[in-house]
């Protein structure tokens, strides 16, 4: 099996066995997310916020599961085992990029998904699954989610506890912010073309963040760990 | 040909040196320890080894290159550090599946060695529920999973009850000696590196203090000592006039023994003879060696001079 799913099953059991953090993902997903797209169709300002939330959620989901797959690793030791191994530093990242964004984008997409159904059944505000919302949740949302979780990822690797506690949630709040700024200039829906910029972007994101995790300093890692 | 090697390594962290000027290797199936006391260098010399660390001088080869840059090599050893290297919350099974399926070992695989380790009945328990020890025994079966060529143990048996400690040695002499690895082993704990160690280096403050095989450094390069124990009544003041008389030099009686050294030339049969001769029983007599423990005193004493 190729190294990254192999490290990708693995982040993916972690997840699904930390219930806690699952929860807490589920509940702000509810709530942060699944509520606002409800209420804005419900009260009839239009799908506009289906755009920005989903990733939004992704983005913040992203960050819960990257402190248990990246900085937890570092804090308890693990990682220098897991250096040690056949692992190449981009496999180890990607793999650990590709659990946590695929069990983030899901659940934002479950929450997403049932505030529209909520949406039309109780509200009677059907949102057709036009082909750009497709690619907007199937696509952008988990690339989204997939640059948010490498990018915290890479700092988790290279910076100790304190400094990660720092910056990790500024991070966040910088990409959220971001996003927001791009639908605030998009004007709620965005059109098709405007959405295959997105893609492309992230996707070039992505490489590039995947390039950097193969220029870590091994040594960088084990002198910032616990 | 040395499965890994250490030529002239060192290292600093700024202007801090943690170690200078070491050179060691180890060859195909032996057994080496590394002994100090703590910031030593053992560590930093493991991960040195492993590329965890860059050298700041010197090389840390493993089959002839760095590991840092040789995911290929770096599947031909095993590594047991401080932590065992497991995520606490999936079970032990799905813990070595991971590694299992890094190195293509199988499931079979997994439960016999977990088996061996007297872990099957907890195969499917998440890690974080086991006792240190167990987590230890996990982590041994773990770096030993795929009969890597060289295993680094870094202080496998530190923090565990006297009980724990024997089961890991057991299990690290099991293990790793059977399938033929070469075993570089930190520890404190003298009568590890003597039970697993063919050779040893005595690392003090980041220098060598000793390096060599662990009989030839317990023999020392000084006179040799020699041991005799009297017959039960016999006079000791008197055999130990008779043995300086015969040419020994530095004679101490501990308990029922007569300890001395023997100067270069003369025969243990002579001294025999001669307490003989005057009448003293002799009911034992050997050479003696000195214990590992008085040898890294020793070296430390050295170093510290």
């Amino acid at each position: 099996m190729n190294p990254i799913l192999i490290v990708a099953r693995r982040e993916l059991l972690a997840l699904v066995r930390a219930r806690s953090v699952i929860a807490a993902g589920v509940l702000v997903g509810l709530v942060v997310g699944g509520m606002p797209i409800f209420t804005a169709l419900a009260t009839g300002r239009g799908p506009g916020g289906l755009y920005l939330q989903a990733p939004v959620l992704g983005i913040f989901l992203g960050y819960l599961f990257a402190q248990q797959a990246f900085l937890r690793e570092k804090q308890d030791g693990t990682i220098e085992t897991v250096l040690a191994s056949p692992l190449t530093l981009p496999s180890l990242w990607a793999g650990k990029v590709v659990g946590c964004a695929s069990g983030a984008a899901l659940i934002s997409l479950l929450c997403t998904g049932g505030a529209l159904a909520a949406a039309a059944l109780v509200a009677h505000v059907p949102v057709p699954l036009s082909p750009e919302l497709a690619v907007h949740l199937f696509v952008l949302v988990p690339l989204v989610t997939a640059v948010a979780v490498g990018l915290l990822g890479l700092v988790q690797l290279l910076l100790g506890l304190r400094e990660n506690q720092l910056l990790n949630l500024g991070l966040v709040m910088g990409l959220i912010a971001l996003l927001s700024i791009g639908q605030v200039i998009v004007g709620g829906v965005p059109s098709p073309e405007v959405e295959l910029a997105a893609v492309l972007a992230m996707a070039v994101l992505l490489a590039l963040l995947y390039r950097l995790a193969g220029r870590v300093d091994r040594e960088r890692i084990v002198r910032t760990i616990g | 040909m040395p499965l890994i090697e250490a030529r002239g390594l060192a290292k600093a962290f700024g202007s801090r040196h943690v170690l200078e000027e070491v050179s060691l290797s180890v060859g195909a199936g032996e057994g080496f320890g590394l002994l100090g006391p703590n910031g030593a260098g053992k560590t930093t010399t493991m991960r040195l080894f492993l590329g965890l660390l860059r050298p700041s001088a010197g090389e840390a080869l493993g089959f002839s290159a760095p590991l840092a840059d040789r995911p290929d090599l770096r599947r031909r050893v095993g590594v047991l550090l401080e932590q065992s290297g497991m995520a606490d919350r999936l079970t032990a099974r799905e813990n070595l599946g991971f590694y299992g399926a890094l190195h293509g070992v199988g499931r079979e695989t997994i439960d016999d060695r977990l088996a061996h380790a007297g872990l099957l009945e907890r195969a499917d328990d998440r890690v974080g529920t086991f006792s240190t020890g167990m987590k230890r025994r996990l982590g041994l079966v773990r770096a030993t999973l795929h009969d890597p060529e060289v295993l680094f143990l870094d202080e496998p048996s530190s923090g565990l009850d006297p009980a724990a400690q024997a089961e890991i040695r057991d299990l690290i002499t099991s293990l790793a000696r059977q399938s033929g690895a070469a075993v570089l082993i930190n520890s404190h704990h003298l009568d590890e590196i003597e039970r697993i160690g063919d050779r040893v280096a005595i690392l003090d403050k980041g220098r060598l203090a000793a390096l060599g095989a662990v009989e030839a450094l317990r023999r020392g390069t000084g006179p040799r000592r020699y041991g005799i124990r009297l017959a039960p009544g016999a006079d000791f003041a008197q055999a130990e006039r008779v043995l300086r008389d015969a040419g020994a030099a530095e004679i101490a009686r501990e308990e029922d023994e007569l300890v001395l050294s023997l100067p270069p030339g003369l025969a243990p049969a002579a001294l025999l003879g001669a307490l003989v001769g005057a009448g003293i029983g002799v009911e034992e007599a050997r050479y003696r060696t000195r214990s590992l423990e008085e040898v890294y005193l020793q070296a430390m004493g050295r170093a510290a001079a």
